[in-house]
């Protein structure tokens, strides 16, 4: 995807062409909404589309979107996957179909090949990101793009972004409270 | 608190209770009448508001949703309208003035007879205003103090006959930058007018600098919105009623060519009638034309007060791109409030440029944690991988925005119809939209993007980048489609906000705007919304209506 979008064209993505595919009615986006409640209070995570091996995948394609690191965490760490299972059954059911037949697609690419995996979190951290380069111009990979980045840096309240976890990856301090100085250029201003 | 029998006549109904109809409620009943408020979204307090990007920006939580208020879309008549989102506008009691970044631009005098001193545009609708700015100068003066606005007086301020009523808001480091970019380029850089208080005013809290203003309501109540301000005033005075999730499909009018008042959807769909003495629609730029447009009858087959055939026609976005930058240190920008700098030095139109327009830049950041994932980073970044997170890491405290913001010429052709065949929710016709910049538009708007970069290559940026296109498709700014004038034929309201066509109904909000200032016309509707409940109510006063 380009980056180069104004500030008004990424809003209407929102109220426009994105929200056209994650259309919510109230009802549902509240279903989500309590469902990553449950997450949060800490009781255990049922999936409620995903079969576990499709959760696996899943999840190993997430991260490679944002991987983890011994500095920083990563999509894993964010519960994308939880976010995702919750989204597919709200939300963005509209796009249940079109993603699991988009790992599908992937996983028959794996099977074909030659690494002897049947499934893509089987393969090797390389031929992982090997086979997304490939595939990386296709809507399933886009789609999985998108929810990744929404499941690692939207409020925990969607059920992803665990502990803050998007928070840290961008040095983000969720306080809500700041006195200035903001930042290194205007503490002599505000002195 | 006034709760209405339902179906008992009341003095004023105000369909919308945002930037202008919150402040029409609390004039009028103020003044002794009774009014009810009719808004479609829902009524929040400070504590429901959340910092939840997901869900207002990315599934409309708290605006007009593309699933049940679908818009068509086409940039030029000879294009075929496709389902497209183009108006958003927020949902909600307050409207916009809860959601506003809450820039608070006066127009200046040149807004108002710019066609006289420059000389018109052939081709488009620009025209002198009916009044000027001196007329409207009190009621700016009385916007600011009633509501609550910081800020200090600078070069290029319009005349004013008082200061601001809060100082200016503390500069971030993106404001110290924009500020030295743009004094090396001889430019004028100046504290920037915003609609919070920076100091406790009037019951209400100063700004905590929470970083969430855009898009958001004030969970703080620093936002000067009417939400917490002139709403609650006009309720307090025992004769105003807000009626929230209440969806106005028809303006009725009697056999004298009169609105006896308005038929609404409740929020459980159910139909009422509510009966008033006068009508004032403050809908919004693109609510109050559809309003009019389903409101035909007999007496008005082409829609209600549109015998001059202008209803929703001079559509005005204003011109906005953004431009971006990467410092060395860290500016965390994403802490307080969005603007803290801003130039004007460039506002009006400079006829060695070529063409009609101008405008005002401003530093900012628009970069919440989830926007700045999907949007923030340069042209060239990978968007997955291990350098697309060390890129959002590295970059995220170290980057700032410039906004410009110019004009849009009022062009007929750029519009809001019925659609004829695709309806929303309620089963009402959706809007369908045609707007395209005129090509003066675009190139003020280019001219501005060259200068932005400047400043913030001129302030040191390691890396700036900005947009190629910058036509606009989506209207957040909706103005001049009930335009105000003094000849019938070419406008739908008169100088004090009366249609042309029915005696008691009034009409203020963006559409009233006959130019579309510089790029942020809140304060001037506000303005507006403060003058003409004045005149309304010595026309009822008067026996005048």
């Amino acid at each position: 995807m380009t980056h180069e979008t104004s500030r008004r064209d990424f809003l209407a993505l929102g109220g426009g062409a994105a929200a056209a595919v994650w259309l919510g009615d109230p009802q549902s986006i509240r279903r989500a909404l309590d469902a990553a409640r449950l997450v949060a209070q800490g009781d255990p995570v049922l999936y409620e589309v995903l079969t576990p091996e499709q959760a696996e995948d899943l999840e190993a394609v997430s991260a490679q979107i944002i991987p983890s690191d011994s500095d920083l965490p990563g999509a894993r760490e964010a519960r994308v996957i939880v976010f995702l299972d919750r989204a597919l059954n709200s939300h963005a059911s509209g796009q249940r179909e079109s993603l699991l037949e988009g790992l599908a697609e992937l996983n028959t690419q794996v099977a074909e090949g030659a690494t002897g995996a049947t499934r893509f979190s089987a393969l090797t951290n390389d031929q992982q990101v090997k086979l997304l380069q490939e595939v990386e111009g296709t809507p399933f990979f886009g789609q999985m793009q998108f929810l990744t980045v929404v499941g690692t840096f939207a409020h925990p309240n969607w059920g992803g972004n665990f502990e803050g976890t998007g928070y840290r990856i961008l040095g983000f301090e969720p306080r809500f409270l700041w006195q200035p100085p903001f930042g290194d250029y205007d503490v002599e201003a505000n002195r | 608190m006034k709760r209405f029998r339902q179906g008992e006549t009341v003095d004023f109904l105000i369909v919308g209770s945002g930037a202008a109809g919150g402040v029409m409620a609390q004039e009028l009943s103020q003044a002794g009448f009774s009014v009810l408020v009719l808004e479609q979204g829902p009524r929040l307090r400070a504590d429901d508001f959340e910092h939840d990007e997901y869900g207002y920006f990315f599934q409309s939580a708290l605006n007009n949703q593309p699933g049940l208020q679908p818009n068509m879309f086409r940039a030029t008549p000879d294009e075929e309208f496709r389902r497209q989102q183009a108006i958003v506008y927020h949902r909600l009691v307050g409207g916009g003035s809860v959601m506003f970044t809450s820039n608070y631009w006066r127009f200046k005098p040149i807004d108002f007879n710019e066609a006289s001193v420059m000389g018109s545009v052939p081709g488009t609708g620009l025209v002198d205003w009916p009044i000027t700015y001196d007329e409207l100068e009190p009621y700016y003066t009385k916007a600011e103090w009633d509501l609550g606005v910081s800020g200090v007086e600078g070069p290029f301020d319009p005349p004013r006959s008082r200061g601001y009523p809060t100082p200016p808001l503390p500069v971030k480091s993106g404001g110290v930058l924009f500020e030295r970019g743009a004094l090396a380029l001889g430019l004028t850089p100046q504290p920037a007018p915003m609609c919070i208080i920076s100091e406790p005013y009037r019951g209400r809290p100063a700004c905590q600098h929470c970083g969430y203003c855009a898009g958001f309501g004030c969970e703080h109540r620093a936002k000067s919105s009417t939400l917490f301000n002139t709403i609650p005033a006009a309720e307090a005075t025992g004769r105003c009623e807000v009626r929230p999730g209440s969806y106005v499909r028809k303006v009725e009018i009697d056999r004298q060519g009169r609105t006896t008042g308005v038929v609404y959807f409740d929020e459980d769909k159910v139909e009422h009638f509510q009966p008033a003495r006068s009508v004032v629609l403050c809908a919004n730029g693109s609510e109050t034309p559809r309003l009019l447009l389903m409101s035909k009858s007999n007496q008005f087959p082409d829609g209600l007060a549109n015998s001059s055939g202008i209803v929703g026609k001079y559509l005005m976005f204003n011109g906005n791109a953004s431009t971006s930058a990467v410092f060395e240190g860290q500016l965390n920008e994403w802490k307080s409030v969005m603007v803290t700098r801003m130039i004007w030095d460039y506002y009006e139109t400079d006829p060695k440029r070529g063409f009609y327009g101008g405008g005002g830049i401003d530093a900012r950041f628009w970069g919440y944690p989830l926007l700045f994932a999907v949007a923030g980073l340069p042209p060239d970044a990978p968007n997955w991988g291990a350098e697309f997170k060390r890129l959002l890491n590295h970059n995220y405290s170290r980057s700032m925005n410039v906004d410009v913001h110019t004009t849009s010429l009022p062009l007929e052709q750029n519009r809001i119809e019925l659609d004829p065949d695709l309806k929303d929710d309620w089963g009402l016709p959706a809007m369908r939209v045609t707007y395209r910049d005129h090509d003066d538009d675009q190139a003020i708007m280019k001219f501005f993007v060259e200068k932005a970069v400047e400043i913030m290559d001129a302030a040191g940026a390691v890396q700036t980048w900005a947009p190629t296109d910058v036509q606009q498709s989506v209207g957040y700014h909706l103005l001049g489609t009930a335009r105000m004038g003094n000849d019938p034929a070419t406008s739908v309201v008169d100088k004090h906000h009366r249609t042309h066509d029915v005696p008691n109904l009034f009409i203020c909000d963006g559409s009233s705007l006959v130019t579309g200032g510089r790029g942020q016309p809140t304060c001037t509707i506000q303005a507006l919304a403060y003058r003409a409940s004045d005149h309304i109510a010595d026309f009822a006063r008067n026996g005048e209506i």
